[in-house]
């Protein structure tokens, strides 16, 4: 079942909204808060609620910016429905967060953000449209059925430990290594879930969709999963290579070469390809062969930002050697 | 017994990770009238059922079980270990990372663990020598790499999996009064990509079946 945090203020249309939640089958978890201001300790207090449990998104009706701040520091999609006009919070920048879905009913709002590159905003326009269709539509596009999958295996996951916290007390050996054992079914699922969401968001090929992963990564169930599978682990090697791509591409519009890579797997063997290589060039390995790799290295088709991230991160003795080793045969 | 044969036995379900392993191990020196041997063993039920299946199919008197994640960087290994191994006929077993004492727990991380030795020295100056550097006897080494010299059956009827057959294999090793080894390193002899994560899904499971085997009576 899905769940949702709901972010209340008061207005009177949110009743007939949370009713139509709780027909439609989503589980609703209701946040009051008297005033969505931008401060800091009602970005904290989101944040603390979102990260206690599993949500799928938290929604508010209208957008506001401490919400969408605080949904991007917890790794969580925020979805409003824009149906009010307030142009002060629409120009903030947290409307750019990836985290964020906003349906606007306001064609000429919508329009306005779009030409200004705000990829985060969608028109869905309520005439013709029954509240049911409305909270269907919305959760199509925000939710893929993998990112389901993935949010499902997590929740019976944390409902299994939560289970057992108030069985047992100590913490033993016994019971931090029969964790294993317990929690393994629940984590492969979870990794199946998630490798092929991720796979979904890289099949994008686009900035967007890798800060989706980025976020995605951020969340504190899935930042544990990297001390279990080390696809995880390598993972957050690969985001330090595209978060360095990205702010060149910003700055001077060089390609980000990460985003050629369509499935976790490829871009992980790609990186393990690329270690190898620099290993081998450094020991002398196959040294015949030295010319090869490098054409191989050129046909992958990586960035410099790339080849000094694994040169750095790849277990490589002398550095230098094989920078050297690069420069000669390139 | 072949006693001028070396062979490298790995299990592996990792086509891209062992070939790479296999390169390092093709760059080794090879001493002179010593003839290599490498045994691949894929679909293996345990480390153990495949570990078996290997030693009894190959004559080599020096057996080198390791991981297909681990590249050899030490050229002269074969030099070395068959130096370490001459040297004393008692030297059943030599790993690259050991524990001097089991730990009560059997936890191997949780106790000292030797491998490195305190001499700052270049990687390019670096030449182990078994007069000046020495090794430590240890209680039990780590899988990831088991040079043998005597051939000793692996428990694959206690360890049906992936865990805990390297501190078994020590054990059943001293029990027939050998030693075990790991000489002192100031520069890695290897790399290991185990990736940082340590898969412990069946670990705790294996850990009380050797509890049960080898320490019960100490308990007692």
């Amino acid at each position: 079942m899905i769940h949702i945090l709901f972010a209340r203020h008061k207005d009177w249309r949110e009743e007939e909204i949370l009713r139509e939640f709780q027909q439609c089958g989503i589980a609703v978890t209701e946040y009051y808060e008297n005033s969505y201001e931008m401060k800091q300790e009602v970005h904290d207090k989101l944040v603390q609620c979102m990260n206690k449990d599993t949500y799928y998104f938290i929604f508010s009706f209208n957008f506001y910016p401490v919400i969408a701040n605080a949904a991007y520091n917890a790794g969580t999609k925020y979805v409003c429905w824009q149906y009010d006009v307030q142009k002060e919070a629409l120009c903030f920048g947290h409307i750019t967060f990836v985290t964020n879905y906003v349906f606007m009913n306001n064609a000429f709002w919508y329009k306005s953000l779009m030409e200004r590159g705000i990829e985060t905003v969608y028109y869905l326009p309520s005439e013709n449209l029954s509240m049911k269709q409305y909270i269907e539509t919305t959760l199509k596009v925000t939710l893929s059925s993998w990112e389901i999958k993935t949010l499902e295996a997590i929740i019976k996951w944390e409902r299994y430990e939560k289970s057992k916290e108030k069985s047992t007390g100590d913490e033993t050996i016994e019971k931090i290594y029969n964790s294993y054992e317990e929690n393994k079914e629940y984590l492969f699922e979870i990794k199946t879930g998630l490798v092929n969401y991720v796979n979904e968001l890289l099949f994008k090929k686009s900035i967007k969709g890798w800060d989706e992963i980025l976020y995605l990564f951020m969340r504190s169930e899935i930042r544990e999963l990297k001390g279990y599978f080390w696809e995880f682990y390598i993972m957050n090697y690969i985001f330090d290579i595209y978060k360095e791509e990205r702010e060149r591409y910003y700055s001077s519009g060089m390609t980000i070469s990460v985003l050629q890579f369509c499935k976790m797997e490829t871009l992980l063997d790609t990186y393990f390809q690329l270690v190898f290589y620099l290993r081998r060039l450094e020991y002398g390995i196959e040294s015949e062969t030295h010319t090869d790799i490098i054409k191989d290295i050129k046909r992958m088709n990586i960035s410099d930002i790339f080849i000094n991230h694994v040169l750095n991160d790849g277990n490589i003795t002398d550095k230098e050697k094989v920078k050297e080793a690069l420069r000669n045969l390139w | 017994m072949n006693d001028n044969k070396v062979c490298f036995i790995i299990c592996t379900n990792n086509t891209f990770f062992f070939d790479e392993c296999v390169r390092y191990i093709n760059w080794l020196e090879v001493p002179p009238g010593i003839e290599m041997e490498l045994l691949e063993i894929r679909d293996a039920d345990s480390m153990t059922a495949g570990y078996n299946e290997a030693m009894n199919s190959s004559d080599a008197k020096y057996k080198i079980y390791m991981h297909h994640d681990l590249f050899i960087r030490n050229k002269f290994l074969l030099y070395d270990i068959l130096e370490l191994f001459k040297s004393d006929d008692g030297i059943g077993m030599i790993g690259l990372v050991g524990s001097k004492i089991i730990p009560d727990n059997v936890i191997m991380w949780s106790s000292e663990r030797v491998q490195f030795g305190d001499k700052e020295v270049k990687w390019e100056d670096y030449r182990y020598s078994l007069k000046e550097d020495g090794y430590w006897d240890v209680e039990a080494i780590d899988g990831m790499f088991m040079a043998t010299q005597v051939d000793i059956p692996w428990r694959e009827d206690l360890f049906d999996g992936w865990d805990f057959y390297d501190v078994s294999q020590s054990l059943e090793m001293r029990k027939k009064e050998y030693r075990i080894v790991v000489p002192v390193q100031h520069q890695a002899w290897y790399i290991h990509d185990d990736k940082v994560v340590m898969q412990l899904w069946n670990y705790n499971k294996y850990r009380r079946i050797f509890i049960k085997e080898y320490m019960r009576g100490e308990e007692g």
